[in-house]
């Protein structure tokens, strides 16, 4: 039998919803009242929901996902009556019966059960039959043009960069801001999508002539490198395609394999950009550290979340890398026994193991550790404290509060992400275990 | 100022204003500077800045450390509100649920879950009703917290400085944190700012205490007497309101006594003594009145003096019952004799709401029986029968005038019949509109004030529509869900 999750806590289950309107609507439909049959079978749930139309919604949840299956014509997943019946089941289980699911449900949970067996069997790599194989003197021919496009807007990017030290970094502010934005677009056009966001984040910095002169210095950085990318190591080449925003090469990754154990998710942490929001997850088994990237464009929802605190058993394979951080999960991940967390680090020790792997890979976005105990200083602007300093701490204002609250001054271990300048908190250590820190809801 | 500051300062001047690299230091980092070389300076400058940057970035510490630790939050007086309880928290907040859980909590003794004290802080911000319902809850911790967020201090003590710096919302809240813990404190407050108050603040503390008023109040009675001349008509209303309300003012002494010389009894006759009516003449005074003025009244002598009927209605609707009854010694009936036959009962029944002044809205039942009001002060039969003439009748302008100021939790068999009613009366519709936004806003108000316990109707005709079947499962999963909270608050039936 599949293993199921241990019950998750509302605030995990909340934090599978798509988007914050998703969790919204799953706390109104999270009562009785709204559902007409309510059941839970071992390892599932399923109910009827009253929508606006005028037969109800079947609706079921694969604990082992948890995933929902519902006959509602939403395109969000998991939807909001997905969540609203684990909502309900983790505050009124005793209104559940144990009927067995319709036969779409049961269809449905045993194809699931199925592939999952599938995959836990399966050791052999999957085969290339029946996908059409790329034209190796197409793709070469497609690469070649790519890297003249990258390398001509590399080469104007360094111009444009002596151009500004030339004229003074102090008459920056006054530029138009059309500046910006145009070498950005013509990053984008040079397919260097990496190298654009770097870029507009350029105004951003203008107010800190310090922190402008070291953004620009790691742009440069990219602009020397890529002409001599042949004398760099493959996994130097790889962590340099990565910050000029050339797309991961999935299938590549997926074949080479990845470490079969049980990851533990420890917390996701969002970014908005312009109209597309990143989503990341952070897994951690026994030392290694892996980060699964979802995309989300134009508001459209993302594809369900690891509820963070869980741990899963996944096969996760690293994206190579000098400092290997980026993965992907090669086969579903299931439910299994949680195992027991490493001790939380020093904010010295997050410095130095950043650092290491800033020697690596010297365009690294951020690392995530989990670290502690931690004394919180709120204030205008909030910091942490351990025995071997401070530093600052950023977050929405909900979850710092949340955080206050939880220790009332006593020292607690968060699992953070460290940008270079600031730490974000993504969940924390709660009672013996890892509380996810929501994100603010609009309501 | 070290190799990188130098580096800096030429990047913000410019290269082109003629400065050179400055020469690296002789330390590792500066020795590994001196090995970059490019064609022209503005690109040596940027290799040479992403070599500090990074080594700086790689090389960071933490900051030292601060010795401004906040203290720990105190040692919890109250038990943590249990899992079976807590439960039901997430669902109902941002509901109209909240408050009842929020007030069971506070029944049983328990405090908030430390986790949720910044989301329900934040919504008592918005919301002030929830105010005085989260404060027993909060525990330790929540009062703690609190302190750190200048926008939950709900309730601060209140200081010189802080009222100086403090709007008017801000004072008006200041003034009622402190009335509730201490009224006395509260009168001082008033008597110290009152006067030098803005207009706008002036009302909303005058409000804030109408709101509150005690009979121990009439200690403010000086205070008051100086408002009944203020600039402001808004401000001498609310204080002449006030002095009315304090049944011992010398405003309610002073309108009796005008009461007494307007009114005269006559003996009555056979039909009179049949029926317990007394006949009454006015006879408006003649001679000035010293006091009209700040009483609200125009001068008796002056040219609008008012006529003998709009001076009774004025006395009638402003001066306190019991000092009216007890200054001309008449029992209420007699009251509400004079006030029928001068066609002057909507002021009195006006005094007797706004008094709440029980006797004499038994006494006005007789003439108004019908009036809502007066059925929420009088005998509790009354307004039972009333209300069940109105659920027999489906009238649901009525039912919510009847139902509408009582407070929770209904009486079950009002409530059953309630439920009944609303079952009824839901017919066809197939939506909102189509009930009627009167039976929308009952099922609304029954959804939180009937009885957890109470009995489920029969179930609806088989034709009925899916709005109906939806609607009256809603209303029965609110109260299911209630009855639920009732039971893990382990609270009974009663």
């Amino acid at each position: 039998m599949t293993p199921t999750f241990p019950p998750l806590t509302p605030d995990a289950i909340l934090a599978l919803a798509p988007d914050s309107g998703s969790a919204a609507n799953a706390r109104k439909l999270a009562t009785s009242a709204k559902w007409q049959n309510l059941h839970a079978p071992v390892g599932s749930l399923w109910g009827q929901c009253q929508g606006s139309g005028k037969e109800p919604y079947l609706t079921g949840v694969d604990l082992s996902g948890p995933v929902g299956k519902c006959s509602c014509p939403s395109r969000k997943f998991p939807c909001k009556h997905a969540l609203a019946l684990l909502l309900l089941h983790a505050s009124q289980s005793g209104d559940f019966g144990t009927a067995a699911p319709p036969e779409s449900i049961q269809t449905w949970l045993d194809g699931r059960a199925k592939r999952a067996e599938g995959t836990e069997l399966a050791q052999t790599p999957p085969t290339e039959e029946g996908r059409a194989a790329p034209d190796p003197a197409a793709q070469v021919k497609r690469r070649a043009a790519r890297e003249k496009k990258v390398t001509e807007g590399l080469d104007a990017l360094q111009t444009f960069l002596a151009d500004l030290i030339r004229d003074g970094l102090a008459h920056a502010p006054a530029r138009p801001y059309s500046d910006w934005d145009t070498q950005a677009a013509r990053l984008v056009d040079a397919q260097a999508p990496g190298a654009a966001r770097l870029v507009r984040q350029i105004p951003e910095h203008l107010g800190h002539p310090a922190a402008l002169l070291s953004h620009m210095s790691r742009l440069h950085l990219l602009t020397e490198a890529w002409p001599r990318r042949d004398t760099l190591s493959a996994p130097e080449q790889t962590d340099l395609r990565a910050a000029l925003g050339f797309p991961l090469d999935s299938a590549t990754v997926l074949e080479r394999g990845g470490i079969r154990a049980n990851w533990t998710v420890m917390g996701q942490g969002y970014t908005e950009e312009d109209m597309l929001t990143t989503r990341r997850t952070w897994l951690t088994s026994g030392d290694d550290t892996a980060l699964l990237l979802d995309f989300s464009a134009g508001g459209r929802p993302f594809s369900p979340a690891l509820p963070a605190g869980v741990t899963v058993q996944a096969e996760v394979c690293f994206a190579p890398a000098s400092f290997p951080q980026r993965a992907l999960l090669n086969s579903e991940a299931h439910a299994t026994r949680a195992g027991s967390l490493p001790d939380g680090i020093t904010l010295d020790a997050l410095l130095a193991r950043h650092g290491a792997a800033l020697a690596l890979n010297p365009w690294l976005d951020r690392t995530a550790h989990l670290t502690g105990p931690l004394r919180l200083l709120p204030g205008e602007s909030w910091h942490v404290q351990d025995r071997t300093g401070r530093l600052p701490l950023t977050g929405n204002e909900r979850a710092l509060y949340t955080l206050l609250a939880l220790g009332g001054g006593e020292a607690l271990t968060l699992y953070t992400e460290w940008d270079g300048a600031t730490l974000t908190p993504l969940s924390v250590l709660y009672g013996g275990a890892l509380l996810p820190l929501r994100q603010t809801e609009s309501t | 100022m070290s190799d990188h500051d130098r580096l800096l300062a030429l990047a913000l001047v410019g290269t082109a204003r003629g400065g050179t690299l400055p020469t690296p230091g002789p330390d590792a980092l500066g020795r590994a500077c001196a090995r970059i070389t490019r064609p022209d300076t503005e690109r040596t400058l940027l290799a040479c800045a992403a070599l500090y940057a990074l080594a700086h970035a790689a090389g960071r510490t933490p900051d030292p450390a601060s010795d401004a630790l906040p203290a720990l939050a105190p040692a919890e007086a109250l038990p943590e509100a249990p899992e079976r309880a807590a439960r039901h928290l997430p669902p109902v907040i941002g509901t109209p649920l909240l408050p009842e859980w929020l007030s069971l909590c506070a029944q049983a003794g328990w405090r908030v879950p430390p986790a949720r004290l910044p989301e329900l802080l934040d919504l008592a911000r918005n919301d002030s009703s929830l105010r005085p319902l989260l404060l027993p809850v909060l525990g330790e911790r929540g009062a703690w917290l609190a302190q750190f967020n200048p926008t939950w201090h709900f309730t601060p003590a209140a200081s010189e400085d802080i009222w100086e710096g403090a709007t008017e919302a801000a004072r008006e809240a200041l003034w009622r944190g402190v009335r509730e813990r201490d009224a006395q404190a509260a009168r001082e407050l008033l008597r110290e700012h009152l006067s030098t108050e803005r207009v706008g603040s002036r009302k909303r503390l005058l409000g804030a205490l109408l709101d509150t008023l005690t009979p121990d109040d009439l200690a403010l009675e000086p205070l008051l007497d100086t408002l009944t001349t203020d600039r402001s008509e808004d401000v001498r209303t609310l204080g002449r309101t006030a002095l009315h309300w304090l049944s011992g003012s010398a405003q309610n002494a002073r309108n009796a006594a005008r009461f007494a010389v307007l009114v005269q009894l006559g003996r009555p006759g056979l039909l009179g003594r049949l029926t317990g009516q007394t006949p009454s003449t006015l006879t408006p005074a003649t001679g000035p009145d010293e006091h009209a003025n700040r009483d609200g009244l125009p001068n008796p002598t002056g040219k609008d003096r008012p006529s003998a009927t709009a001076l009774l209605a004025h006395l009638l609707e402003h001066t306190h019952p019991d000092v009216l009854l007890t200054t001309v010694n008449i029992p209420p009936a007699t009251l509400v004799n004079i006030a029928r036959q001068h066609e002057q009962l909507p002021a009195l029944a006006e005094n007797a709401v706004i008094t709440r002044h029980a006797t004499l809205a038994a006494a006005l039942l007789h003439d108004l029986p019908s009036d809502p009001a007066l059925l929420h002060l009088g005998p509790p039969d009354l307004l039972a029968t009333a209300q069940r003439q109105a659920l027999r009748d489906r009238d649901p302008e009525r039912l919510l005038a009847l139902l509408g100021p009582q407070p929770g939790p209904w009486p079950p068999e009002l409530g059953a019949a309630l439920l009944s009613t609303l079952r009824d009366s839901i017919g066809a519709a197939h939506h909102d509109y189509a009930w009627g936004y009167r039976w929308v806003q009952l099922r609304d108000l029954a959804a939180g004030r009937l009885h957890p316990h109470t009995p489920p109707p029969a179930p609806l005709a088989a034709d009925a529509t899916d709005y109906a079947r939806r609607t009256m499962n809603e209303l029965l999963g609110t109260l299911e869900l209630r009855k639920q909270m009732w039971h893990d608050f382990g609270k009974g039936e009663g």
